[in-house]
């Protein structure tokens, strides 16, 4: 497969798989060179998905030692499983990485548990942002709004997938566009005009939903490339006439080539069949012609996934693609018991396969131009049941890249203690930052216009501005 | 929870059979719900049907066909059988499984399949012989194959435990092995086919990492739980599941604590959220046909977060049935695992306990909580369509209208349904699903032919359900699921992005649901839950798995224990046409588009003709391309 036909690849570039056959494409026949030359102009996000809602108060932990010693005390039995009166265990105050002061807080500090040393660093080398009490919101909301059962609460609070579904879509489960998806319907037409169309949104994972658009259809990757079909290596294309027909004849039945059935089910499936045969033979030439990362990956299951990531943005000329968002996740945050088993492993896997994407961005030279942020369907309570946590609400979440205005806590940290104003019950905390401000401000960072970040953010416009998370925004 | 892995495996005591209907007890002469009145009415205020039993077949108001009994001879060829090559003469019209005389291969299979892991020649000949209520009725008494005697025989073979007596690997993953070998081998194919629907509902997960890979006997009690009551009462089968050691390290209520004041602990909420949310009544509140009752054009929440602090209270105190409640590895091991969870007074919450309008009294213990808690729950007007809704879902139809969710919700509350035959199924109490399968089975919508014109008829086979069939079809009896451990994992898109009872999370390989984003079903609000996993990569992933277990011939190592058996249609090889026509019933009970048989076709004719390997050769592919045809996976 080394010796490329390149007329094939010529034309295949130019064919637009996915979502758009019509007028831009033909600009690709003279406007390939042209484009080529603002490759440097290349952009992506990364959706980190954290499945299951991860514990921030757990994640960013308060430090000082007046905080840390009421958050010890509210979560005593679960520090004890952490062994905290160790000074050497994880939860311990002089375990933790704590970080700079920031006067915004006032004598109020907080730390990273030393599994996240990485991020830590990141963070230390100001390429890493922590945004504060992040969650879903129609518009701003008070306590007595919640109590008095308002309209403008979320739908379906504390169900796993509703807040997924929200998280990605601003809706409850049965919201069919997400906000990556309509994100990446803006840049379609030019990546379908270098040939990349179909590769605008990749993920690693079944979920799509926050990948959909009105006219964006994800790529589902494997995480060694693209899948083959072995019941075509009996039938090489270079054998007998006999069997490159055969061949043909197979390719033409696993791609369910013209075929126009009227049951919804079997169409969707035939189309599905269609887009994978196309999608995943130019994916596999494309990242042949690219080879390795030169960055080690942890094996890890989000190591696996962020290497397959990394490689496809190493590919992202033979793609065609300047503008692209990803999604990749883990699952295991629901931490209902055994928070002290769970989480720090969980830690452990986020922090190298974090780090040693961010390592690949910089040897791609493409730290400014990728930004790696963090989602999960909700935090958790701030009381425990025992050994663990249950369904919260707003989370604290990361953001990673170099462009990003890191080293700094963006928004608000509502005090880790119960009953105060932010707190709607056993330390749920209503979000002071909505998760569509944040999708905003990475929007924006991506080049979308106001009218385009209102499109795919249906209540933008109830919140003042978007927290400021890259440098070049205020 | 500890990690300690399982010992010596206890013994373990084979499950009663309880749980399976008597037969039917009255015959109801010609009786068709065509005189019980209006079913779903569009006021959104109306509560439940009216429950006057028998819940017969209800007229349908969606569109579907007619019932099967009485059918309106004028409207015979809307109603009819499959058209195109089946291999019988052309049927009567008015086809239904129960009607000996007019069963055609093609409808006998196409209930099979939703019945069974997939249809076989002796199932197919038992239907057409008597007919399918007759058959339905003789699995009604089958007794249940026992998932506690497979994994205790599993875990005593070679290499199953390591020399200290814990699980190996191989160890771990026996109930999974289990699974696959009473799907394809085990003679009580109803209940193991409704149990595996049930399994997708009510879900644990013993994948890798996770505290239940730990615990194989507890996998295989709990699995022989679905089972037994898969055909019993839905009442009996919360109660079973929610006492179960194998759901409460799942949901992790096991040693669930009551609140305390004075360091601010509060019970785990899980299983009460997800009770609730996955197991009865859903989210929102809906009619009796399953569609959300809406109140200023909103739907309306089912349950408020106060209502789950209250219910979590319920779910206090319980742990293994040891002396210990903060039990240790001894105890794990002592045979607990395949016992009901005992209840430890000193931890339990004897608060008042408060939610859905129910109020369970300050000092009632935890055993009684909880029934008290299942009785509302069953009672609760969206129990019946919800679990309706779900089990439709999982049998027959991927996006089902709500007018069938309605007649199945009304065989689930009055406990009876009229098979076509005339004889009753079920024992007319609320909660039957004897009587809810049969719904579900035998409704007019199910059964009626609504032809290829069907645009949002028809279930997306499941990829573990393809392979079953295959299994049962070509492998059959011989099958060793043991010795084919390509099978004993296949979550990952490489292979089938499925995998019973390793499922990624609480909502199952795919959510009930799921509206998938630019597709033709998503586009005309058809939720399909299995175009979740239908993606660039599991696709490629089904058929190279597919293809393993058709080629290898039980020639590679690793697929050892499933070496197929073709000459059911060896003897077709030269006539090409005919094998594809034929395979078409036999595996998707319906012909195939005449793009894809030609297709295949001319193929096979390239392929090289004779008897032996060659013969051997056409038949292969001629399975492989089929079942990876859009034709088959759609089924009608």
């Amino acid at each position: 497969m080394k010796h490329l036909d390149l007329n094939r690849r010529r034309v295949l570039r130019q064919l637009a798989i996915g979502a758009s056959l019509t007028g831009p494409v033909l600009l690709s026949s003279f406007g390939r060179s042209a484009l080529a030359a603002e490759a440097s102009d290349y952009r992506a996000l990364v959706c980190l998905f954290f499945f299951g809602g991860m514990d921030a108060f757990d994640t960013v932990l308060p430090y000082d030692s007046d905080s840390y010693a009421r958050f010890a005390q509210l979560r005593a039995r679960l520090f004890q499983q952490y062994d905290a009166a160790n000074p050497a265990a994880s939860r311990a105050r002089t375990a933790l990485l704590p970080l700079a002061p920031d006067t915004r807080f006032g004598s109020r500090r907080f730390a990273l548990p030393a599994q996240l040393a990485g991020l830590k660093t990141l963070y230390d080398e100001g390429r890493l942002a922590i945004v504060g009490n992040l969650g879903p919101l129609l518009a701003p909301l008070t306590r007595a709004d919640v109590e008095a059962d308002s309209p403008l609460v979320p739908a379906r609070l504390f169900s796993h997938n509703d807040q997924q579904s929200t998280w990605m879509a601003s809706g409850p489960e049965g919201t069919r566009l997400g906000w990556g998806g309509r994100f990446a319907d803006s840049w379609l037409d030019a990546n379908a005009a270098l040939g990349g169309g179909a590769f605008t949104a990749l993920t690693t994972q079944a979920t799509r939903l926050f990948l959909s658009g009105e006219r964006v259809v994800p790529y589902t990757t494997g995480l060694n490339g693209a899948p083959r079909y072995r019941l075509l290596d009996g039938f090489p294309s270079t054998g007998s006439p006999t069997q490159a027909a055969q061949r043909a004849r197979l390719r033409a039945h696993l791609g369910a080539a013209s075929v126009a059935l009227p049951q919804a089910l079997a169409q969707d499936y035939a189309d599905a069949l269609a887009r994978a045969q196309a999608t995943n033979e130019r994916f596999d030439e494309a990242l042949q012609d690219v080879g390795e990362n030169e960055t080690a990956f942890p094996t890890s299951r989000l190591g696996r996934q962020l290497r397959a990531v990394a490689r496809a943005i190493s590919a992202r000329e033979a793609l065609g693609t300047q503008r692209q968002v990803f999604f990749v996740g883990i699952g295991g945050f629901d931490t209902h018991a055994s928070q002290a088993r769970t989480l720090p492993a969980l830690h452990t896997e986020i922090d190298g396969a974090t780090t040693a994407f961010q390592s690949a961005m910089d040897s791609l030279s493409l730290s400014r131009a990728v930004t790696l942020f963090t989602a999960s369907d909700f935090g958790r309570t701030l009381s425990i049941n025992d050994d663990g946590t249950d369904h919260g609400w707003a989370g604290h979440h990361l953001v990673v890249g170099g462009d990003v205005a890191g080293g700094r806590i963006v928004g608000d940290l509502p005090p880790y203690e119960l009953d105060h104003p932010s707190d709607v019950g056993r330390g749920r905390f209503i979000p002071t930052t909505s998760v569509e401000q944040y999708a905003g401000s990475l929007g924006r960072w991506m080049g979308l216009t106001a009218e385009e970040l209102n499109r795919a953010l249906p209540n933008l416009r109830q919140f003042d501005g978007l927290p400021s998370l890259f440098a070049d925004t205020s | 929870m500890e990690d300690a892995p399982v010992g010596d495996p206890p013994q373990v005591e084979t499950p009663p059979t309880g749980g399976s209907t008597p037969s039917p007890v009255a015959k109801v002469p010609g009786g068709s719900g065509s005189d019980s009145g209006p079913d779903t009415d569009p006021d959104p205020e109306t509560s439940p049907p009216p429950s006057d039993p028998p819940a017969a077949p209800l007229p349908a108001d969606d569109g579907d066909p007619p019932p099967p009994v009485q059918p309106d001879p004028g409207s015979g060829s809307e109603s009819g059988s499959e058209s195109g090559p089946d291999l019988e003469p052309p049927p009567e019209p008015a086809t239904d499984p129960g009607d000996a005389a007019a069963i055609t291969d093609s409808a006998a299979i196409k209930f099979l399949n939703r019945a069974t892991f997939g249809a076989t020649d002796s199932d197919l000949s038992a239907v057409q012989a008597d007919s399918a209520s007759d058959w339905f009725r003789r699995e009604l008494e089958k007794p249940a194959s026992s998932f506690q005697r497979e994994v205790t025989q599993l875990l005593a073979a070679d290499g199953a435990t390591d020399p200290s007596g814990q699980p190996t690997f191989q160890g771990r993953r026996t109930p999974n092995v289990a699974f696959w070998q009473l799907a394809v081998t085990a003679d009580d194919q109803l209940r193991q086919r409704v149990a595996y629907a049930l399994s997708q509902i009510f879900v644990i997960s013993n994948r890798s990492r996770s505290p239940l890979f730990d615990w194989p006997v507890g996998v295989a009690y709990y699995q022989d739980v679905l089972a037994r009551n898969a055909l019993g009462n839905f009442r009996t089968l919360l109660e079973e599941v929610s006492l179960s050691p194998a759901m409460a390290i799942h949901l992790t209520y096991m040693r669930n604590l009551k609140a305390d004041a004075a360091t601010g602990r509060e019970p785990d909420e899980n299983y009460a959220r997800e009770l609730l949310q996955l197991f009865t009544i859903g989210l929102v509140e809906l009619k009796p046909d399953g569609t959300p009752r809406l109140a200023n054009g909103e739907p309306v929440e089912s349950y408020s977060n106060d209502d789950i602090t209250g219910l979590a209270r319920v779910f206090t105190g319980l742990s293994l049935d040891t002396d210990v409640f903060f039990y240790g590895f001894a105890e794990e091991n002592s045979g607990a695992q395949a016992r009901p969870l005992r209840a430890f007074p000193e931890w339990h919450s004897v608060q008042e306990k408060q939610f859905l309008g129910v109020r369970i009294p300050a000092g009632t213990d935890a055993l009684a909580s909880i029934r008290i808690t299942l009785d509302a729950l069953i009672q609760h007007p969206n129990t019946a369509p919800f679990v309706a809704r779900q089990l439709i879902k999982r049998l027959v139809m991927s996006a089902p209208p709500p007018a069938y969710v309605a007649r199945v919700a009304r065989a689930f509350e009055d406990g009876l349904y009229l098979l076509p035959d005339g004889e009753l199924a079920g024992r007319g109490e609320r909660g039957d699903l004897a009587a809810t399968i049969a719904a579900v089975l035998f409704d007019p919508r199910a059964v009626g032919d609504s032809g290829a014109a069907d645009e949002q008829g028809g279930k997306l086979r499941e990829p573990v359900l393809r392979v079953t069939q295959y299994l049962r079809l070509f492998v059959g009896s011989a099958f060793d699921s043991s010795r084919t451990p390509a099978l004993h994992e296949t979550t990952s898109a490489d292979s089938l992005a499925q995998a019973p009872f390793q499922s990624p999370s609480v909502f199952n390989f795919y959510r009930p649901g799921y509206l998938a984003p630019g597709t033709r079903s998503g586009d005309l609000g058809m939720t399909v839950p299995e175009l979740q996993i239908v993606t660039a990569n599991s696709l490629v992933g089904y058929s190279n798995t597919l293809g393993d277990l058709i080629f290898s011939g039980g020639v590679a190592e690793r697929w050892a224990g499933a070496g197929p058996d073709f000459s059911s249609v060896r003897g077709f090889a030269e006539q090409p046409i005919t094998l594809v026509d034929r395979l078409a019933v036999m595996l998707g009970a319906a012909p195939v588009s005449n793009e894809t048989r030609d297709r295949i076709v001319a193929f096979l004719q390239d392929l090289p003709a004779g008897v032996g390997e060659n013969a051997q050769q056409r038949v292969r592919h001629a399975i492989q391309l089929l079942m990876t045809s859009p034709d088959y996976v759609a089924a009608k």
